[in-house]
Protein backbone atom coordinates (compact mmCIF):
# COMPACT_ATOMS: atom_id res chain seq x y z
CA UNK A 1 0.00 0.00 0.00
CA UNK A 2 1.07 3.69 -0.90
CA UNK A 3 2.75 5.14 2.40
CA UNK A 4 0.46 7.98 2.09
CA UNK A 5 -3.07 6.04 1.52
CA UNK A 6 -5.81 6.51 4.17
CA UNK A 7 -9.49 5.65 4.73
CA UNK A 8 -11.77 8.15 5.92
CA UNK A 9 -14.80 5.96 7.07
CA UNK A 10 -16.06 4.71 3.62
CA UNK A 11 -13.57 6.80 1.48
CA UNK A 12 -10.50 5.50 0.23
CA UNK A 13 -8.21 8.02 -0.89
CA UNK A 14 -4.94 8.10 -2.23
CA UNK A 15 -3.52 10.49 0.41
CA UNK A 16 -4.42 12.67 2.97
CA UNK A 17 -4.61 16.00 1.42
CA UNK A 18 -7.72 17.79 0.59
CA UNK A 19 -8.72 21.22 0.06
CA UNK A 20 -10.79 23.34 2.05
CA UNK A 21 -14.12 24.38 1.13
CA UNK A 22 -14.08 28.18 -0.69
CA UNK A 23 -10.48 28.21 -0.98
CA UNK A 24 -10.49 26.16 -3.78
CA UNK A 25 -12.87 27.43 -6.63
CA UNK A 26 -16.04 25.91 -7.66
CA UNK A 27 -15.10 23.35 -10.24
CA UNK A 28 -11.43 23.58 -11.98
CA UNK A 29 -10.25 26.68 -11.69
CA UNK A 30 -6.90 25.60 -10.07
CA UNK A 31 -6.05 23.29 -12.79
CA UNK A 32 -3.60 25.78 -14.27
CA UNK A 33 -1.63 25.61 -11.20
CA UNK A 34 -1.54 21.49 -10.94
CA UNK A 35 -2.55 18.44 -12.09
CA UNK A 36 -5.85 18.09 -9.48
CA UNK A 37 -5.53 14.43 -9.67
CA UNK A 38 -3.00 14.91 -6.92
CA UNK A 39 -5.16 15.74 -4.80
CA UNK A 40 -6.26 13.37 -2.18
CA UNK A 41 -9.84 15.23 -2.54
CA UNK A 42 -11.37 18.45 -4.35
CA UNK A 43 -13.78 20.00 -1.53
CA UNK A 44 -15.50 22.56 -3.54
CA UNK A 45 -16.99 26.27 -2.31
CA UNK A 46 -20.48 25.73 -0.83
CA UNK A 47 -23.30 25.57 -2.94
CA UNK A 48 -27.19 26.63 -1.59
CA UNK A 49 -30.33 25.71 -2.96
CA UNK A 50 -30.89 29.08 -4.53
CA UNK A 51 -28.55 31.74 -5.88
CA UNK A 52 -26.42 33.82 -3.46
CA UNK A 53 -24.75 37.33 -4.30
CA UNK A 54 -22.29 37.72 -1.36
CA UNK A 55 -21.32 40.08 1.25
CA UNK A 56 -21.05 43.63 0.66
CA UNK A 57 -17.15 44.48 0.19
CA UNK A 58 -14.72 44.74 1.50
CA UNK A 59 -14.68 41.07 1.96
CA UNK A 60 -11.35 40.15 2.99
CA UNK A 61 -9.10 41.94 5.67
CA UNK A 62 -5.47 40.66 6.26
CA UNK A 63 -4.93 39.91 10.01
CA UNK A 64 -1.69 39.10 12.18
CA UNK A 65 -0.64 35.51 10.53
CA UNK A 66 -4.52 34.86 9.29
CA UNK A 67 -6.71 36.80 7.41
CA UNK A 68 -10.65 37.53 8.41
CA UNK A 69 -12.99 37.00 5.22
CA UNK A 70 -16.73 37.66 4.66
CA UNK A 71 -17.89 35.99 1.91
CA UNK A 72 -20.96 35.45 2.37
CA UNK A 73 -21.12 32.18 -0.29
CA UNK A 74 -21.94 33.94 -3.43
CA UNK A 75 -22.80 30.45 -5.59
CA UNK A 76 -25.36 30.27 -8.48
CA UNK A 77 -27.40 28.00 -7.02
CA UNK A 78 -27.80 24.12 -6.82
CA UNK A 79 -29.46 23.68 -10.12
CA UNK A 80 -26.49 26.20 -11.65
CA UNK A 81 -24.24 23.92 -10.11
CA UNK A 82 -25.12 20.93 -11.41
CA UNK A 83 -25.60 22.25 -15.23
CA UNK A 84 -22.23 24.40 -15.24
CA UNK A 85 -19.54 23.00 -12.65
CA UNK A 86 -20.57 19.23 -12.41
CA UNK A 87 -20.13 18.25 -15.57
CA UNK A 88 -16.05 19.85 -15.15
CA UNK A 89 -16.26 18.12 -11.43
CA UNK A 90 -17.00 14.83 -13.06
CA UNK A 91 -13.82 15.34 -15.22
CA UNK A 92 -11.73 15.73 -12.09
CA UNK A 93 -9.79 12.33 -11.51
CA UNK A 94 -9.66 12.52 -7.50
CA UNK A 95 -12.32 12.17 -4.96
CA UNK A 96 -15.03 14.51 -5.69
CA UNK A 97 -16.26 16.15 -2.50
CA UNK A 98 -19.61 18.69 -3.05
CA UNK A 99 -19.84 21.36 -0.17
CA UNK A 100 -23.47 21.84 1.11
CA UNK A 101 -25.24 24.83 3.18
CA UNK A 102 -29.06 26.10 3.00
CA UNK A 103 -31.55 28.97 5.65
CA UNK A 104 -33.03 26.04 6.77
CA UNK A 105 -32.83 22.18 7.32
CA UNK A 106 -34.87 21.94 4.06
CA UNK A 107 -33.05 23.43 1.72
CA UNK A 108 -30.03 21.16 2.77
CA UNK A 109 -32.58 18.26 2.26
CA UNK A 110 -33.70 19.43 -1.03
CA UNK A 111 -30.06 20.53 -2.28
CA UNK A 112 -28.47 17.37 -1.88
CA UNK A 113 -31.24 15.57 -3.28
CA UNK A 114 -30.62 17.08 -6.60
CA UNK A 115 -27.00 16.34 -6.27
CA UNK A 116 -27.28 13.11 -5.20
CA UNK A 117 -29.87 12.53 -8.33
CA UNK A 118 -27.45 14.60 -10.73
CA UNK A 119 -24.62 12.17 -9.32
CA UNK A 120 -21.12 12.71 -9.93
CA UNK A 121 -19.49 13.15 -6.34
CA UNK A 122 -18.22 11.11 -4.24
CA UNK A 123 -19.23 13.07 -0.99
CA UNK A 124 -20.88 15.57 0.94
CA UNK A 125 -19.87 18.06 3.20
CA UNK A 126 -22.53 19.94 4.95
CA UNK A 127 -21.54 23.43 5.95
CA UNK A 128 -23.59 23.92 8.89
CA UNK A 129 -21.44 27.18 10.64
CA UNK A 130 -24.48 28.93 8.35
CA UNK A 131 -27.35 30.67 10.13
CA UNK A 132 -30.53 28.79 10.91
CA UNK A 133 -33.25 31.51 9.04
CA UNK A 134 -36.12 29.16 10.98
CA UNK A 135 -33.82 29.28 14.16
CA UNK A 136 -33.63 32.69 15.00
CA UNK A 137 -30.58 33.40 12.86
CA UNK A 138 -27.99 31.08 15.10
CA UNK A 139 -25.75 29.08 13.38
CA UNK A 140 -27.26 25.36 13.24
CA UNK A 141 -24.09 23.76 14.00
CA UNK A 142 -24.32 25.67 17.46
CA UNK A 143 -26.80 23.44 18.51
CA UNK A 144 -26.94 19.21 18.98
CA UNK A 145 -30.57 19.24 18.87
CA UNK A 146 -30.38 21.51 15.30
CA UNK A 147 -27.52 19.24 14.12
CA UNK A 148 -28.96 16.18 14.51
CA UNK A 149 -31.59 16.79 12.76
CA UNK A 150 -30.15 18.52 10.04
CA UNK A 151 -27.62 15.37 9.45
CA UNK A 152 -30.29 13.11 9.94
CA UNK A 153 -32.47 14.54 7.14
CA UNK A 154 -29.83 14.97 4.86
CA UNK A 155 -28.43 11.20 5.21
CA UNK A 156 -32.28 10.33 4.57
CA UNK A 157 -31.69 11.11 0.74
CA UNK A 158 -27.79 10.02 0.09
CA UNK A 159 -26.34 6.95 0.31
CA UNK A 160 -22.89 8.98 -0.70
CA UNK A 161 -20.52 9.76 2.30
CA UNK A 162 -21.49 12.54 4.82
CA UNK A 163 -18.81 15.06 6.12
CA UNK A 164 -20.02 17.39 8.25
CA UNK A 165 -18.04 20.75 9.09
CA UNK A 166 -18.10 21.78 12.63
CA UNK A 167 -17.54 25.18 13.54
CA UNK A 168 -15.63 26.17 16.55
CA UNK A 169 -18.09 29.39 17.49
CA UNK A 170 -19.30 27.21 20.15
CA UNK A 171 -19.29 26.08 24.22
CA UNK A 172 -18.15 22.40 23.53
CA UNK A 173 -16.97 21.17 19.85
CA UNK A 174 -17.54 17.70 21.37
CA UNK A 175 -21.19 17.74 22.19
CA UNK A 176 -21.83 18.80 18.68
CA UNK A 177 -19.51 16.33 17.08
CA UNK A 178 -21.64 13.69 19.06
CA UNK A 179 -24.49 15.10 17.48
CA UNK A 180 -23.60 15.45 13.86
CA UNK A 181 -22.36 11.42 14.99
CA UNK A 182 -25.77 10.77 15.77
CA UNK A 183 -27.59 12.07 13.26
CA UNK A 184 -25.42 9.54 10.58
CA UNK A 185 -22.44 11.76 9.98
CA UNK A 186 -19.97 9.33 8.70
CA UNK A 187 -16.78 12.20 8.67
CA UNK A 188 -16.24 15.07 10.58
CA UNK A 189 -14.37 18.12 9.44
CA UNK A 190 -12.92 20.73 11.44
CA UNK A 191 -12.70 23.66 11.67
CA UNK A 192 -14.68 26.09 10.49
CA UNK A 193 -13.67 29.97 10.76
CA UNK A 194 -12.81 31.54 14.09
CA UNK A 195 -15.34 34.39 14.39
CA UNK A 196 -13.66 37.58 14.18
CA UNK A 197 -13.54 41.54 14.08
CA UNK A 198 -10.94 44.05 13.01
CA UNK A 199 -10.99 48.19 12.67
CA UNK A 200 -9.16 50.45 10.75
CA UNK A 201 -8.24 53.59 12.99
CA UNK A 202 -8.03 55.66 10.15
CA UNK A 203 -11.70 55.40 9.37
CA UNK A 204 -12.80 53.89 12.73
CA UNK A 205 -14.43 51.51 10.18
CA UNK A 206 -14.45 47.64 10.46
CA UNK A 207 -12.01 46.26 8.07
CA UNK A 208 -15.10 43.79 6.53
CA UNK A 209 -18.15 45.14 5.26
CA UNK A 210 -20.41 43.17 6.82
CA UNK A 211 -18.14 44.49 10.65
CA UNK A 212 -17.17 40.79 11.37
CA UNK A 213 -16.02 37.46 9.82
CA UNK A 214 -14.18 34.36 10.36
CA UNK A 215 -10.69 34.10 10.97
CA UNK A 216 -8.30 32.13 9.20
CA UNK A 217 -5.06 31.06 8.59
CA UNK A 218 -2.19 30.15 10.89
CA UNK A 219 -3.15 32.27 13.82
CA UNK A 220 -6.21 29.56 14.72
CA UNK A 221 -3.93 26.19 14.14
CA UNK A 222 -3.84 25.60 17.61
CA UNK A 223 -7.55 26.01 18.45
CA UNK A 224 -8.04 23.40 15.53
CA UNK A 225 -5.14 20.61 16.82
CA UNK A 226 -6.81 21.39 20.45
CA UNK A 227 -10.27 20.81 19.01
CA UNK A 228 -9.23 18.04 16.90
CA UNK A 229 -7.57 16.64 19.46
CA UNK A 230 -10.59 16.17 21.60
CA UNK A 231 -13.32 15.30 19.26
CA UNK A 232 -11.31 12.13 17.50
CA UNK A 233 -10.75 11.16 21.33
CA UNK A 234 -14.60 11.32 22.19
CA UNK A 235 -16.43 10.19 18.88
CA UNK A 236 -15.72 7.26 16.79
CA UNK A 237 -16.21 8.70 13.31
CA UNK A 238 -12.86 9.58 11.26
CA UNK A 239 -11.71 13.41 11.65
CA UNK A 240 -10.55 16.06 9.27
CA UNK A 241 -8.32 18.50 10.70
CA UNK A 242 -8.73 22.38 9.17
CA UNK A 243 -7.05 25.23 10.71
CA UNK A 244 -3.94 27.10 9.17
CA UNK A 245 -2.23 24.09 7.73
CA UNK A 246 0.93 25.17 5.61
CA UNK A 247 3.60 23.25 6.32
CA UNK A 248 4.37 19.38 6.29
CA UNK A 249 4.68 19.54 10.10
CA UNK A 250 1.12 21.16 10.49
CA UNK A 251 -0.05 18.56 8.53
CA UNK A 252 1.81 16.00 10.74
CA UNK A 253 0.63 17.92 13.79
CA UNK A 254 -2.91 17.27 12.61
CA UNK A 255 -2.61 13.84 12.19
CA UNK A 256 -0.73 13.43 15.55
CA UNK A 257 -3.49 14.86 17.14
CA UNK A 258 -6.10 12.41 15.82
CA UNK A 259 -6.97 13.76 12.23
CA UNK A 260 -7.17 11.17 9.38
CA UNK A 261 -6.40 13.45 6.93
CA UNK A 262 -6.56 17.46 6.70
CA UNK A 263 -7.80 20.42 4.29
CA UNK A 264 -5.45 23.24 3.09
CA UNK A 265 -7.38 26.47 2.89
CA UNK A 266 -6.14 29.96 3.02
CA UNK A 267 -2.91 28.56 2.04
CA UNK A 268 -3.85 28.29 -1.23
CA UNK A 269 -3.95 31.90 -1.57
CA UNK A 270 -0.62 32.35 -0.60
CA UNK A 271 0.96 29.57 -2.78
CA UNK A 272 -1.42 28.38 -5.14
CA UNK A 273 0.92 24.96 -5.40
CA UNK A 274 0.54 24.71 -1.62
CA UNK A 275 -0.50 21.43 -2.04
CA UNK A 276 1.53 19.40 -4.30
CA UNK A 277 4.19 20.85 -2.32
CA UNK A 278 3.01 19.27 1.10
CA UNK A 279 2.76 16.06 -1.33
CA UNK A 280 6.40 16.00 -2.42
CA UNK A 281 7.37 16.64 1.19
CA UNK A 282 5.62 14.07 2.61
CA UNK A 283 7.12 11.20 2.57
CA UNK A 284 10.71 12.54 3.17
CA UNK A 285 9.56 13.84 6.27
CA UNK A 286 8.04 10.72 7.42
CA UNK A 287 11.08 8.83 6.37
CA UNK A 288 12.83 11.16 8.66
CA UNK A 289 10.41 11.04 11.89
CA UNK A 290 10.76 6.94 11.15
CA UNK A 291 7.34 6.41 9.95
CA UNK A 292 6.81 4.05 7.12
CA UNK A 293 2.87 4.75 6.78
CA UNK A 294 0.98 8.12 6.89
CA UNK A 295 -1.67 6.21 9.23
CA UNK A 296 1.03 5.71 11.84
CA UNK A 297 0.62 8.71 12.90
CA UNK A 298 -2.99 9.45 13.20
CA UNK A 299 -3.95 9.87 16.85
CA UNK A 300 0.03 8.94 17.61
CA UNK A 301 0.19 12.03 20.44
CA UNK A 302 1.49 11.02 23.38
CA UNK A 303 0.03 13.56 25.86
CA UNK A 304 1.25 14.05 29.31
CA UNK A 305 -0.01 12.30 32.07
CA UNK A 306 -1.42 14.63 35.10
CA UNK A 307 1.54 14.46 37.96
CA UNK B 1 7.56 24.37 -25.13
CA UNK B 2 4.72 24.33 -23.51
CA UNK B 3 3.35 28.16 -22.19
CA UNK B 4 1.29 28.12 -19.37
CA UNK B 5 -1.45 30.47 -19.11
CA UNK B 6 -0.51 31.50 -15.48
CA UNK B 7 1.98 29.66 -13.05
CA UNK B 8 2.83 30.78 -9.44
CA UNK B 9 6.58 30.12 -9.68
CA UNK B 10 9.71 31.64 -7.53
CA UNK B 11 10.26 34.98 -9.76
CA UNK B 12 13.99 37.04 -8.82
CA UNK B 13 14.65 40.66 -8.70
CA UNK B 14 17.09 41.64 -11.46
CA UNK B 15 16.87 45.00 -11.26
CA UNK B 16 16.01 47.22 -8.26
CA UNK B 17 15.32 51.16 -8.78
CA UNK B 18 13.95 53.73 -6.46
CA UNK B 19 12.83 56.53 -8.56
CA UNK B 20 11.69 59.11 -6.09
CA UNK B 21 8.96 59.80 -3.56
CA UNK B 22 8.94 55.80 -1.90
CA UNK B 23 8.14 54.25 -5.70
CA UNK B 24 10.50 51.70 -6.73
CA UNK B 25 10.65 49.96 -10.12
CA UNK B 26 11.26 46.48 -9.53
CA UNK B 27 12.18 44.14 -12.27
CA UNK B 28 11.70 40.15 -11.89
CA UNK B 29 12.51 37.69 -13.65
CA UNK B 30 10.18 35.08 -14.14
CA UNK B 31 10.44 31.55 -16.92
CA UNK B 32 9.57 32.18 -20.07
CA UNK B 33 7.39 29.19 -20.62
CA UNK B 34 4.66 31.50 -18.45
CA UNK B 35 2.61 33.66 -20.99
CA UNK B 36 3.18 37.12 -21.18
CA UNK B 37 1.05 39.37 -19.62
CA UNK B 38 -1.20 41.76 -21.51
CA UNK B 39 -1.17 45.46 -20.62
CA UNK B 40 -3.42 45.75 -17.35
CA UNK B 41 -3.06 42.51 -16.47
CA UNK B 42 -1.38 41.63 -12.62
CA UNK B 43 0.33 39.75 -10.51
CA UNK B 44 0.56 38.84 -7.08
CA UNK B 45 3.38 39.17 -5.23
CA UNK B 46 4.61 38.06 -1.63
CA UNK B 47 8.06 36.75 0.35
CA UNK B 48 8.87 33.17 -1.56
CA UNK B 49 9.08 31.43 1.40
CA UNK B 50 9.04 33.54 4.46
CA UNK B 51 5.50 33.50 6.55
CA UNK B 52 4.89 37.30 6.09
CA UNK B 53 3.91 39.48 4.98
CA UNK B 54 0.94 36.95 4.77
CA UNK B 55 -1.36 38.12 1.93
CA UNK B 56 0.17 38.20 -1.28
CA UNK B 57 -0.28 41.74 -3.02
CA UNK B 58 -1.90 42.60 -6.36
CA UNK B 59 0.70 44.39 -8.57
CA UNK B 60 -0.39 45.90 -12.32
CA UNK B 61 2.82 45.12 -14.76
CA UNK B 62 4.44 48.31 -16.65
CA UNK B 63 5.68 46.10 -19.31
CA UNK B 64 7.34 42.60 -19.35
CA UNK B 65 9.91 41.70 -22.50
CA UNK B 66 11.19 38.20 -23.08
CA UNK B 67 15.08 38.06 -22.11
CA UNK B 68 16.70 33.97 -23.53
CA UNK B 69 14.72 31.86 -21.78
CA UNK B 70 12.96 34.02 -19.39
CA UNK B 71 10.65 36.72 -19.02
CA UNK B 72 11.41 40.03 -17.41
CA UNK B 73 8.47 41.84 -15.40
CA UNK B 74 8.41 45.26 -14.32
CA UNK B 75 6.42 46.67 -11.96
CA UNK B 76 5.79 50.12 -10.21
CA UNK B 77 6.11 49.90 -6.86
CA UNK B 78 4.91 52.79 -3.99
CA UNK B 79 5.31 52.05 -0.31
CA UNK B 80 1.93 52.03 1.52
CA UNK B 81 2.05 49.37 4.13
CA UNK B 82 4.29 45.82 5.28
CA UNK B 83 3.39 44.02 2.04
CA UNK B 84 4.80 47.04 -0.48
CA UNK B 85 7.32 47.69 2.51
CA UNK B 86 9.01 44.18 1.95
CA UNK B 87 9.06 44.42 -1.63
CA UNK B 88 10.93 47.76 -1.82
CA UNK B 89 13.29 46.29 0.34
CA UNK B 90 14.39 43.21 -2.31
CA UNK B 91 17.47 43.86 -3.93
CA UNK B 92 18.91 42.16 -7.10
CA UNK B 93 19.33 38.12 -6.30
CA UNK B 94 16.02 37.74 -4.10
CA UNK B 95 13.73 36.05 -4.36
CA UNK B 96 9.44 36.69 -4.80
CA UNK B 97 6.58 34.75 -5.22
CA UNK B 98 5.04 35.60 -8.73
CA UNK B 99 1.71 34.51 -9.54
CA UNK B 100 0.41 35.29 -12.97
CA UNK B 101 -0.26 36.97 -15.21
CA UNK B 102 -4.06 37.58 -14.05
CA UNK B 103 -7.21 38.70 -14.62
CA UNK B 104 -8.54 40.70 -17.56
CA UNK B 105 -6.57 43.86 -19.10
CA UNK B 106 -7.92 46.62 -21.60
CA UNK B 107 -9.84 46.06 -24.35
CA UNK B 108 -7.79 47.62 -26.95
CA UNK B 109 -9.73 46.40 -30.10
CA UNK B 110 -11.20 49.66 -31.38
CA UNK B 111 -9.44 52.25 -33.37
CA UNK B 112 -10.16 56.13 -31.36
CA UNK B 113 -8.42 58.87 -32.23
CA UNK B 114 -6.96 59.71 -29.63
CA UNK B 115 -6.87 57.75 -25.86
CA UNK B 116 -6.32 60.19 -22.57
CA UNK B 117 -4.65 57.69 -19.95
CA UNK B 118 -5.70 59.24 -16.47
CA UNK B 119 -3.55 58.12 -13.43
CA UNK B 120 -3.54 59.15 -10.10
CA UNK B 121 -0.76 58.58 -8.12
CA UNK B 122 1.21 54.83 -8.55
CA UNK B 123 -1.74 54.03 -11.27
CA UNK B 124 0.70 54.92 -13.36
CA UNK B 125 2.08 51.90 -13.14
CA UNK B 126 0.09 49.56 -16.13
CA UNK B 127 0.54 52.71 -18.69
CA UNK B 128 4.01 51.96 -20.45
CA UNK B 129 2.81 48.41 -21.86
CA UNK B 130 -0.47 49.85 -22.84
CA UNK B 131 1.14 52.50 -24.47
CA UNK B 132 3.08 49.86 -26.39
CA UNK B 133 0.33 48.10 -27.24
CA UNK B 134 -1.99 51.22 -28.55
CA UNK B 135 0.89 52.31 -30.54
CA UNK B 136 1.15 48.98 -32.14
CA UNK B 137 -2.52 49.10 -33.42
CA UNK B 138 -2.39 52.37 -34.33
CA UNK B 139 0.36 54.80 -35.84
CA UNK B 140 -1.20 57.35 -35.98
CA UNK B 141 -3.13 56.96 -32.52
CA UNK B 142 -2.53 60.48 -30.47
CA UNK B 143 -1.98 60.10 -26.79
CA UNK B 144 -2.32 62.07 -24.19
CA UNK B 145 -1.37 61.31 -20.35
CA UNK B 146 -3.02 63.27 -17.59
CA UNK B 147 -1.40 62.28 -14.48
CA UNK B 148 -2.35 63.75 -10.92
CA UNK B 149 -0.42 62.73 -7.60
CA UNK B 150 -0.84 65.09 -4.11
CA UNK B 151 1.98 67.23 -5.02
CA UNK B 152 5.10 67.74 -7.70
CA UNK B 153 7.46 65.54 -6.31
CA UNK B 154 5.32 62.34 -6.62
CA UNK B 155 4.70 63.00 -10.19
CA UNK B 156 7.46 59.89 -10.96
CA UNK B 157 7.92 56.97 -13.34
CA UNK B 158 7.43 59.20 -16.65
CA UNK B 159 11.86 57.83 -16.87
CA UNK B 160 10.45 55.56 -19.12
CA UNK B 161 11.36 55.66 -23.06
CA UNK B 162 7.45 54.79 -23.90
CA UNK B 163 6.15 58.25 -22.73
CA UNK B 164 8.12 59.84 -25.52
CA UNK B 165 5.93 61.38 -27.87
CA UNK B 166 3.03 61.35 -25.25
CA UNK B 167 1.37 65.04 -25.07
CA UNK B 168 2.04 64.95 -20.49
CA UNK B 169 -0.80 66.78 -18.59
CA UNK B 170 -0.23 66.90 -14.90
CA UNK B 171 -2.19 68.02 -12.12
CA UNK B 172 -1.31 68.49 -7.94
CA UNK B 173 -3.34 68.87 -5.13
CA UNK B 174 -0.94 71.44 -4.08
CA UNK B 175 -0.68 73.00 -7.16
CA UNK B 176 3.22 72.67 -7.18
CA UNK B 177 2.82 71.68 -10.85
CA UNK B 178 0.80 72.66 -13.37
CA UNK B 179 -3.11 72.73 -12.42
CA UNK B 180 -3.99 72.90 -9.49
CA UNK B 181 -6.18 70.25 -7.87
CA UNK B 182 -7.22 66.57 -8.82
CA UNK B 183 -6.28 65.37 -12.57
CA UNK B 184 -10.26 64.68 -13.20
CA UNK B 185 -10.60 68.66 -13.26
CA UNK B 186 -8.43 68.41 -16.30
CA UNK B 187 -10.01 65.70 -18.12
CA UNK B 188 -13.28 67.55 -17.06
CA UNK B 189 -11.71 70.52 -19.25
CA UNK B 190 -10.93 68.45 -22.23
CA UNK B 191 -14.21 67.25 -22.51
CA UNK B 192 -16.00 70.32 -22.05
CA UNK B 193 -13.77 72.32 -24.80
CA UNK B 194 -14.69 69.22 -26.90
CA UNK B 195 -10.61 68.11 -27.14
CA UNK B 196 -11.88 64.89 -25.61
CA UNK B 197 -15.14 63.46 -27.39
CA UNK B 198 -16.94 60.00 -27.94
CA UNK B 199 -14.61 59.19 -30.38
CA UNK B 200 -11.40 58.54 -28.16
CA UNK B 201 -10.70 56.54 -25.58
CA UNK B 202 -10.32 56.99 -22.10
CA UNK B 203 -8.72 54.40 -19.79
CA UNK B 204 -7.74 55.28 -16.11
CA UNK B 205 -6.18 53.60 -13.18
CA UNK B 206 -5.96 55.22 -9.51
CA UNK B 207 -7.97 54.87 -6.71
CA UNK B 208 -11.56 54.21 -6.62
CA UNK B 209 -12.55 57.98 -5.83
CA UNK B 210 -10.55 58.77 -8.64
CA UNK B 211 -12.49 56.17 -10.90
CA UNK B 212 -15.79 57.51 -9.54
CA UNK B 213 -14.75 60.92 -11.03
CA UNK B 214 -13.75 60.38 -14.48
CA UNK B 215 -17.19 58.14 -14.88
CA UNK B 216 -18.67 61.20 -13.85
CA UNK B 217 -17.13 63.76 -16.69
CA UNK B 218 -16.98 60.70 -19.22
CA UNK B 219 -20.07 58.62 -19.29
CA UNK B 220 -22.76 61.46 -19.62
CA UNK B 221 -20.16 62.55 -22.58
CA UNK B 222 -20.66 59.27 -24.47
CA UNK B 223 -16.57 58.63 -23.78
CA UNK B 224 -15.98 54.99 -24.20
CA UNK B 225 -14.03 54.45 -20.79
CA UNK B 226 -12.10 51.68 -19.19
CA UNK B 227 -11.12 51.28 -15.31
CA UNK B 228 -8.45 49.64 -13.41
CA UNK B 229 -9.99 49.22 -10.40
CA UNK B 230 -8.68 47.70 -6.92
CA UNK B 231 -10.43 45.75 -4.12
CA UNK B 232 -8.94 44.16 -1.27
CA UNK B 233 -8.41 40.62 -2.45
CA UNK B 234 -6.94 37.05 -0.66
CA UNK B 235 -5.75 35.12 -3.88
CA UNK B 236 -6.04 37.04 -6.89
CA UNK B 237 -7.13 33.99 -9.32
CA UNK B 238 -10.71 33.59 -8.47
CA UNK B 239 -11.32 31.34 -6.03
CA UNK B 240 -11.74 33.26 -2.60
CA UNK B 241 -14.31 35.70 -3.73
CA UNK B 242 -12.99 38.23 -1.87
CA UNK B 243 -12.64 41.47 -4.27
CA UNK B 244 -16.49 41.83 -4.87
CA UNK B 245 -17.32 45.27 -6.81
CA UNK B 246 -21.26 45.80 -7.34
CA UNK B 247 -21.83 45.87 -11.65
CA UNK B 248 -24.68 46.05 -13.45
CA UNK B 249 -26.26 42.67 -14.12
CA UNK B 250 -27.29 41.24 -17.81
CA UNK B 251 -30.75 42.88 -17.50
CA UNK B 252 -29.23 46.38 -16.92
CA UNK B 253 -29.85 46.56 -12.96
CA UNK B 254 -27.22 46.92 -10.52
CA UNK B 255 -27.10 44.37 -8.78
CA UNK B 256 -24.46 41.26 -8.86
CA UNK B 257 -20.64 41.12 -8.18
CA UNK B 258 -17.87 40.39 -9.60
CA UNK B 259 -14.47 39.67 -8.86
CA UNK B 260 -11.53 42.45 -9.50
CA UNK B 261 -9.21 39.66 -10.62
CA UNK B 262 -10.95 37.79 -12.99
CA UNK B 263 -14.07 39.88 -14.30
CA UNK B 264 -11.76 43.07 -14.32
CA UNK B 265 -9.43 44.48 -13.01
CA UNK B 266 -10.13 46.46 -15.83
CA UNK B 267 -14.08 47.17 -16.22
CA UNK B 268 -16.04 49.30 -18.67
CA UNK B 269 -17.11 52.29 -16.39
CA UNK B 270 -20.49 51.94 -17.54
CA UNK B 271 -20.69 48.73 -15.64
CA UNK B 272 -19.52 49.62 -12.17
CA UNK B 273 -22.19 50.71 -9.71
CA UNK B 274 -20.36 54.12 -8.63
CA UNK B 275 -22.41 55.56 -5.67
CA UNK B 276 -22.57 51.36 -4.10
CA UNK B 277 -18.45 52.01 -4.44
CA UNK B 278 -18.69 55.20 -2.98
CA UNK B 279 -20.53 54.21 0.12
CA UNK B 280 -18.87 51.12 0.85
CA UNK B 281 -15.08 52.79 0.61
CA UNK B 282 -17.12 55.98 2.77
Amino acid sequence: MDMLAVELGPLSLANPILTASGTFGGSDEMADFFDLSRLGAIVLKTVTLHPRRGNRPPRVAETPFGMLNSIGLPNGGIDYFIENQLPVLREIPTTRVVNVAGDTVDQFIEGVRRLDAAGGMDAFELNISCPNVEGGRLPFGSDPKVTEVLVRGVRGVTDLPLIVKLSPNVTDVVVIAQAAAAGGADVLSLINTLLGMAIDPRTKRPKLGSNFGGLSGPAIKPVAVKMVWEVSRSVDLPVIGIGGIRDVDDVIEFLLAGASAVQVGTANYLEPTVIPRLLDELPPRLEELGVSQVTDLIGAVRPFEEI
Amino acid sequence: MQIAEKASVAGRVVKYQGVGAAVHRLTLEVPASIAAPDPGQFYMLRPFDEPLPFLPRAFSVSRSRLADTTLHLDFLIKVYGSGTEWLCDRREGDRVRVTGPLGHGWTLDSTPRRVFLVAGGIGLAPFPATIDALRERSSTVELHLLYGARRADELVGLDDSSYEGVTLEFATEDGSRDHRGYVTDVLAERIASGACGPDDLVLACGPNAMLGAVAKHTLPANIPTQVAMEEAMACGFGVCNGCAVRVLDSAGEFGIYERVCIDGPVFDAMRVDWPALAAIHG
